[in-house]
């Protein structure tokens, strides 16, 4: 380790986790916004549940370098613009929080629905204020680990040259010099610890009900 | 038309370089990563399953290894490992190694997830039935377990990266 190094180069480094941590951030609430429809109407497609959820799986399994590179030509952008960065991100937190969102409307029971519909609410209502708020506690665990990971995948994107703090890794690999690495590793274990920590605090301030077990 | 060109092309597919090498190649690391990872994560998650003993390490160890960057853990292995081994093994090493740290917390998680859902009736029937302890884990939890346990194999990524020499 080079504390030399470290101190010289602060500036950057904190660049770069700026630039990390919007990486992590944006695309998680972007696919959040857009998992809770698609999560309802896979809920709701009865037996061909399995077969959405999966097809959404699905996603998942495209290797991440494959899809940063070919973003550009479908979305017609530039190849070092960070807009493919995110939205191969977003597709790939989408493809666990279909699932999770879906299971956790699927962990609110029944009679808990029928009461809210015996006092009035309309199916929009019903779902905005009674379903998807039930669901919070399921909908959080699932976005800790898309969070996680998501912090883990960004460092990826460093291969096609985008800034955050897998631009460390590829220096050090150039320069066969351990510190960078080191320090990208850890600063990246951090943001994710912390991600983890703004997630469940979240979830907790959502889901009042639950506070007694905690 | 270059698409269809390129996948056409029998120069592509064959050769050492070829793509029907590099789907071998794949595989097998997938595979290999598979059994090493299994015979780590899965007496583990069994172990912790069956005593319930070390769950609060499991749950936070797998979590710290999710947010493990694989791709500097590679590139620290690669400039740590690299003067150990002379032929392709500096390469290949410490690929292995971050795939098997990435997919041992899935199999351990679900492994114990799996074994601690079992009912404890069965259990119980089984203890009923004169079953010991070791061997009620097997017979009775292990295929009840099955099905949770497996789609966490399938779950796991084939991450790839081009090969810098």
């Amino acid at each position: 380790m080079n504390l030399d190094w470290i101190i010289a180069e602060a500036g950057t480094i904190g660049t770069l986790f700026l630039w990390h941590f919007g990486l992590s951030v944006v695309p998680v609430l972007l696919s959040l916004v857009l998992a809770i429809p698609l999560g309802w109407l896979a809920h709701r497609s009865g037996f061909m549940r399995p077969f959405w959820l999966g097809l959404a799986g699905l996603f998942y399994t495209i290797p991440s370098l494959a899809l940063f590179v070919l973003l550009p030509l479908v979305l017609h952008t530039r190849i070092l613009d960070p807009i493919n960065v995110v939205v191969a991100l977003t597709i790939y937190a989408l493809a666990m929080l279909v699932r999770t969102v879906a299971d956790g409307l699927s962990t609110v029971s029944p009679e808990t629905l029928q009461a809210a519909t015996a006092m009035g609410y309309r199916p929009a209502a019903r779902f905005l204020r009674v379903e998807l708020p039930l669901a919070v506690p399921a909908i959080t665990a699932g976005l800790r680990v898309a969070v996680v990971s998501n912090v883990s995948i960004v460092s990826i994107a460093a291969l096609i040259g985008t800034p955050q703090l897998g631009s460390l890794f590829t220096q050090g690999l150039q320069l066969r010099f351990l510190t960078p690495i080191v320090t990208g590793i850890v600063l990246c274990i951090v943001l994710a610890a912390l991600l983890d920590l703004a997630v469940v605090w979240a979830g907790f301030r959502l889901s009042p009900w639950n506070r007694s077990n905690k | 038309m270059r698409f269809f060109g390129y996948l056409f092309d029998p120069e592509k597919w064959g050769g050492p370089e070829g793509i029907l090498a590099l789907c071998g190649q794949h595989l097998g690391y997938t595979l290999v990563t598979l059994m090493i990872a299994g015979a780590i994560g899965f007496p583990f998650g069994v172990y912790v399953g069956h005593t319930g003993r070390g769950v609060t390490l499991v749950a936070g160890l797998a979590n710290a290894l999710r947010a493990l960057p694989s791709l500097g853990l590679l590139v620290l292995l690669v400039i740590l490992c690299g003067p150990l081994f002379t032929s392709d093994l500096a390469f290949a090493v410490p690929s292995l190694i971050v795939l098997v740290l990435l997919a041992v917390p899935p199999i351990m998680t679900t492994t114990y997830a799996g074994i601690a859902a079992v009912d404890p009736a069965a259990v119980d029937a089984a203890r009923g039935m004169a079953i010991g302890r070791s061997a009620s884990s097997f017979m009775s939890k292990f295929p009840a377990r099955c099905r949770s346990s497996f789609p966490a194999c399938g779950m796991q990524r084939c991450r790839s990266y081009p090969r810098r020499r």
